[in-house]
């Protein structure tokens, strides 16, 4: 085709030049966006370091204090109070509130307190939080985008990104692979009867974030957790180490639930997870099992709040949430940022790549409440001698 | 200003009726003060288990909470087992605790004031120290003791985790109470007695059974129901070896609904609010038990003497020196092994022993300060509440003033409520109450909260205790003109030198490693090793947050053994 004809010639010059003229426009709109955001954050910050402080509620996966530490050595100006808990933390926010105080900035733990505080009104955007390029820019996040937990789409930040686990342990002195398990209809198989362990753990009387999972999965449900309790003869045991312990020594070869097993191998003792990717129902996303950041209306130090919350979902504060989750806590967590190292990550928390995981939305723990506890407590009748 | 209820010093009726005004203005300040303190956050748990509303929802009210708790938790049978198991535990434990205190003050036992001292160091330590020890070596497949008797005699005779597994493991824990309670003032009690009965031709235990203990009855009474109101409070033990068999308790359903995600407070406060109606019959009943006769046992003519038990006494101290090592030895190597072992418990790893944990403990930036507001809250705790709750006690044993049961009532409510329904209930009340209100968040709030911990202990000691003492000193001070104060800071307490350093090293120890009853009021500004200890716990650090215990269990083993050489020097003296 001739250049003088058709598109050629000046129609081409024409787009040519109005094709650079745009880039021109949009590289000075994100210079100057850029430049605005750079600003913006400048202000923020400095307004931030005014405040001096910033308070935050939740779990190990906020107030942990090698998280803090990190983001005090970056921020040595802005000091970081924390009250760290678990389920009686909403307590405390509702007792304040109800007084007047409104102390809290931040605050981060599983989506059930951030779905209390949210249904009494007390969350104030997120969205409006995050500033800095690396964490609004959505393509570095799961799935190229920022998940919320909440019906309006901007309240309960989801940050991490764990798919559901096996939640199963071996002795690998005693078995030595699980293969014959694909699901997890098959422990119900007569051959496990007797020879099952349970970690009923649930801080205090809540309901495991695995069982609300199992309970809520259509390919699972309440009739796999009631058979499971009340066919297997379960050895359940109450306390984290102690279940282990147990696995280890042999007392069951099979353990659904135990906690710190990659620790406990870590430390020599004789046994493994089992892999989620040999469970065909397990790997789902988004639920209980993942921790959000939520921001508090009245907050008290609006300006330190927004720099916590960038510093902690930009790379370098997930890095560090990830790493101390997995290593110190032992807790397979993998943060939704995509473009972080996940070699730090437990083999549980991984996830695979390619593999498309169901992102659920919140599940209703009060429901499964009664009905888990009562299936624990008449197990655990069941087991006396 | 009031006077004791002493009939020496006859007073004008002007006189009279001021020192009656100033007794009524100092009472109404006390129960005002205590019943605040203490009634008003019990009021707000009661009120709250007859609210239904779910966590957000307006109030509203009715039984709901209630008839819940009874009919799907099972309360009714946790109810039963903690009575149960109450009552079996004391059964032994009473009686054989008496028996230490007696041979421990009243006898020429070597070594018996060490022996006491190694009962105060168990008592500072933690059950649940005691309770993995225990598992260690009485678990019916692997236990220590177990395989050594399999391998011995092909048989393992003993499993942990039973109902006599529980009671054996606070049997061993449980005596020091006893034997810290009842030792000083078994050891205050005048010889006289007990050489008229041995005159008389009864022989050692006749004149135990039918002198010693009825004089010691107050305090013998007081020490009874101290563990029996405390039978609510008692958690990890039973979670731990309760759990595995099917054994629920009162207190792990309380802490279970407590901590639901969201919290069934209203059920918690409900099955909290029974304890309530079981002390409404149980603080009568002890006014009743040691109210009505003359227990007094130190006069100005005390005489103090040991029995000489011949060669017994060498018998007796390696069997006390047995249930010390029990009580001291498995709790402490349980801990430190939980420390300097790789897995506590487990000696066939590659590597068994690391000082890992220890660098890991050492390096936390978090212990300094935890360590300096532990140190404050129970230093002003031991220094504070010696001098209020003997005050206390003093006007309800030596006053006739108006009010004196409603304090005495109100001294035993706290040692029945669970910490997390405490903690609570004091959330609440500093939060709705202006005058706290700013205070929120500070180190003065769990001063104050801490202060509740072993307030029912500390009163009722000092009360058993003053009814031994004779009130002939104290009417020679106010008739040379000492006047109440003069009397009571001058006479009473270098008398109570002994039982005041016990209340000072009860109230420290309680300060600093109370827990649950503080955890909702503290920050990371505020926290003390007790809640840093939880907060490791949580953390995956499990190993440092034992070393963090060892590190309460040192403080107050140091402050115990300055305020026994202090107790020592007062007080007194035991032959």
């Amino acid at each position: 085709m001739s250049p003088r004809n058709g598109l050629g010639g000046p129609a081409v010059r024409y787009v040519r030049s109005g094709v650079l003229a745009l880039f021109g426009v949009l590289a000075l709109a994100s210079y100057g966006l850029a430049a605005d955001a750079g600003a913006k954050w400048e202000k923020t910050l400095a307004a931030a370091q005014a405040e001096g402080q910033v308070n935050i509620y939740g779990g190990d996966e906020i107030t942990h204090h090698e998280i803090l530490g990190a983001f005090q050595k970056r921020y040595p100006k802005i000091k970081v109070v924390s009250v760290s808990g678990h389920s009686e933390l909403i307590q405390r926010m509702i007792a304040e509130r109800r007084a007047k105080k409104y102390l809290v900035d931040l605050f981060s733990y599983g989506p059930n307190a951030a779905r209390t505080a949210y249904i009494l009104d007390y969350l104030a955007p997120v969205k409006p939080l995050l500033m800095l390029p690396e964490v609004t820019d959505q393509s570095k996040w799961y799935k190229g985008q920022h998940f919320y937990r909440d019906p309006d789409g901007k309240y309960i930040f989801l940050y991490e990104g764990t798919p559901g686990t096996a939640s199963m342990a071996y002795n690998s002195k005693l078995l030595t692979s699980l293969k014959g398990i694909d699901s997890f209809w098959d422990i119900l198989d007569p051959k496990w009867k007797g020879k099952l362990g349970f970690y009923s753990y649930g801080r205090g009387g809540s309901v495991p974030t695995p069982m609300l999972q199992l309970y809520y999965n259509p390919d699972v449900g309440p009739k796999f957790l009631e058979r499971l309790f009340t066919k297997m003869d379960l050895t359940i045991s109450r306390d984290r180490r102690q279940a282990t312990n147990w696995l280890a020594r042999g007392k069951y070869p099979l353990c659904f639930m135990c906690r710190d097993v990659e620790k406990a191998q870590k430390q020599g003792l004789p046994v493994k997870t089992y892999p989620a990717e040999n469970i065909k129902e397990a790997g789902a996303m988004g639920s209980g099992n993942s921790s959000v950041l939520a921001h508090l209306k009245g907050a008290p130090h609006p300006n330190a709040a927004a720099v916590f919350a960038n510093w902690f979902l930009s790379r370098e504060g997930q890095s560090t949430w990830q790493r101390v989750m997995n290593q110190v806590v032992v807790e397979p967590s993998n943060s939704m940022r995509t473009d972080i190292s996940k070699d730090d990550v437990l083999t549980d928390g991984k996830r695979v790549e390619g593999k498309k995981y169901p992102m659920l939305g919140f599940l209703d723990p009060r429901p499964v409440s009664k009905f888990y506890w009562k299936l624990v407590k008449e197990a655990t009748k069941r087991q006396k001698k | 200003m009031p006077q004791p209820d002493s009939p020496a010093a006859p007073a004008a009726p002007r006189a009279r009726i001021t020192a009656l005004n100033w007794g009524l203005y100092l009472m109404i300040v006390l129960i005002g003060f205590m019943g605040f303190y203490i009634l008003y956050p019990l009021a707000l748990i009661l009120i709250n288990s007859f609210n239904v509303a779910t966590i957000g929802e307006p109030t509203r009210w009715g039984f709901g909470a209630w008839t819940e708790a009874f009919t799907e938790y099972g309360a009714g049978e946790a109810l039963w087992n903690t009575i149960h198991l109450t009552v079996v535990r004391q059964a032994i434990v009473f009686p054989l605790g008496v028996f230490l205190a007696w041979v421990l003050s009243r006898t020429n036992i070597p070594f018996a004031r060490g022996f006491e001292f190694l009962f105060w160091i168990s008592f500072m330590l933690p059950s649940v120290a005691s309770t993995y020890g225990w598992m260690l070596l009485l678990d019916p497949d692997y236990g220590l003791v177990n395989t050594w008797f399999d391998n011995l005699l092909g048989v393992m005779p003993f499993d942990i985790y039973s109902f006599w597994g529980i009671v054996w493991v606070h049997t061993v824990a449980g005596l020091d109470t006893k034997v810290m309670l009842l030792t000083p003032a078994f050891r205050r009690m005048d010889a006289a007695m007990e050489e008229a009965s041995l005159l008389c031709g009864a022989g050692t235990l006749r004149t135990m059974f039918r002198v010693t203990l009825p004089v010691m009855t107050p305090i013998l009474v007081v020490v009874l129901l101290l563990s029996l109101v405390r039978l609510f409070e008692s958690f990890e033990t039973e979670l731990l070896l309760g759990t595995p068999w099917g054994f629920f308790v009162y207190s792990t359903m309380i802490v279970d609904l407590a901590r639901q995600d969201p919290p069934l407070t209203n059920q918690a406060a409900a099955l909290g609010s029974i304890i309530l109606v079981f002390l409404a019959v149980f603080i009568p009943l002890q006014r009743k038990l040691i109210g009505a006769r003359q227990f007094t046992t130190v006069t100005s003519h005390f005489k103090a003497k040991l029995i000489d038990m011949g060669p017994w006494k060498y018998l007796a101290a390696a069997g006390i020196g047995a249930i010390c090592f029990l009580a001291v030895g498995v709790p402490i190597l349980s801990a430190l092994g939980g420390s300097l072992m790789v897995r506590f418990g487990f000696f066939d790893l590659p590597q068994t022993w690391t000082l890992e944990y220890w660098r890991v403990a050492l390096n936390d930036p978090r212990l300094m300060l935890a360590l300096q507001n532990t140190l404050i809250i129970a230093v002003v705790s031991a220094v504070v509440g010696p001098i209020l709750f003997s005050l206390i006690a003093y006007i309800i044993v030596r006053t006739r003033l108006p009010g004196r049961s409603v304090l005495d009532s109100i001294c035993w409510l706290p040692s029945a409520v669970p910490g997390v329904l405490a903690g609570l209930g004091l959330l609440w009340m500093f939060l709705g109450t202006p005058f706290f209100r700013p205070l929120y968040g500070t180190l003065f709030l769990l001063i104050i909260a801490s202060m509740m911990g072993g307030i029912t202990l500390a009163t009722q000691v000092l009360k058993a205790n003053f009814i031994q003492l004779g009130k002939e000193l104290e009417e020679a001070s106010l008739t040379s003109g000492a006047g109440f104060w003069g009397t009571y800071f001058r006479i009473v307490l270098p008398l109570m030198g002994q039982t005041m350093a016990l209340i000072a090293v009860l109230k420290f120890l309680f300060a600093a490693r109370t827990a649950s009853s503080v955890i909702l009021l503290a920050t990371s500004e505020t926290r003390t090793l007790a809640l840093l200890a939880l907060d490791q716990i949580a953390g995956g650090y499990r190993e440092p947050a034992s070393i963090t215990v060892l590190f309460i269990v040192l403080l107050t083993t140091g402050v115990a053994l300055v305020a026994r050489s202090f107790g020592l020097k007062v007080g007194i003296q035991g032959a």
